[in-house]
């Protein structure tokens, strides 16, 4: 059993479960019932997932100034 | 139909100028999380739309236009970027051993509480800065875009076995940062005011 192989299969099973085949889903199951670690990781990365989900859903937003403005319509009229 | 180089036209992106940059850079900046860069591609997809005014039909609002230009902007970005070092997707890392050092799962799994700090957001971004451009590139997609996976890959022009390389590789840096930088520390600081 790989701890590699089921790196991959933990990622992609959490972003969306369809994502595994049968005998990819059995894989997994079998070695996280058989690894630690693995099983830890799992569950951390489940908690990463939902973290990013709410941390993106509340980025500040971020605004020019006037000048910012002025200097790129400058340097764009200035182009043509 | 404008025509290019006419006082009408500069007048019109003048317009839109003071109108949609603003948005155009917001839109820019949570996505490359560079303000210069941000302010470059606004200011390109502006020179862009100039150039190509003949061809805007008025089919579509102006503002969808420009955001199309700017979507195509940073997407040239990103890959190139992406370009610039290839992934080798048989480098992939296994959680390592490090059973006494991390924390144990038990603190993680009180992690409702941190989800609803502002302050676990605040050093979550800051592992999130810490991560490669890739890696954030894939993440802003993903989670800010709301992409598929595919979509992802074929936007950025990378296999699927890359993709979730990165995703993995990724996703383990933030474990690490979180462990060593909130799970730890914000213990350490539970267990001070307790005393």
């Amino acid at each position: 059993m790989n701890c590699k192989k089921a790196a991959v299969l933990i990622e992609k099973k959490l972003d969306h479960p369809k994502n595994l085949s049968l005998y990819e889903r059995l894989y997994l199951k079998i070695h996280l019932l058989m690894c630690a670690l693995c099983t830890s990781f799992f569950q951390k990365s489940a908690i990463i997932s939902r973290a990013l989900k709410k941390g993106y859903s509340q980025k500040e937003t971020h605004d020019l100034d006037s000048q910012e403005k002025q200097a790129i319509l400058d340097a764009v009229l200035r182009k043509t | 139909m404008l025509n290019k180089g006419t006082e009408e036209t500069n007048k019109q992106i003048t317009q839109w100028v003071n109108e949609f940059s603003d948005e155009l850079f917001a839109f820019a900046y949570s996505r490359v999380s560079d303000r210069d860069l941000a302010k470059d591609l606004v200011q390109d997809t502006f020179f862009s739309a100039l150039k190509a005014i003949d061809s805007f039909q008025r089919k579509s609002t102006p503002k969808t236009w420009l955001y199309k230009i700017l979507k195509n902007k940073i997407i040239d970005y990103y890959r190139s970027s992406f370009y610039k070092k290839t992934i080798k997707a048989k480098s992939i890392q296994p959680p390592e051993d490090n059973r006494i050092q991390t924390p144990l799962l038990s603190k993680w799994n009180n992690v409702e509480d941190s989800l609803q700090s502002q302050e676990f957001f605040t050093q979550f971004n800051s592992c999130i800065e810490k991560l490669n451009e890739k890696q954030r590139t894939v993440f802003t997609m993903k989670y800010l875009d709301d992409l598929e996976s595919e979509e992802i890959c074929k936007k950025l022009q990378i296999t699927t076995s890359n993709y979730w390389v990165i995703v993995h590789r990724a996703k383990l840096k933030l474990k690490e940062c979180l462990d060593k930088h909130w799970f730890t520390d914000n213990q350490k600081w539970l267990k001070k005011t307790k005393k």
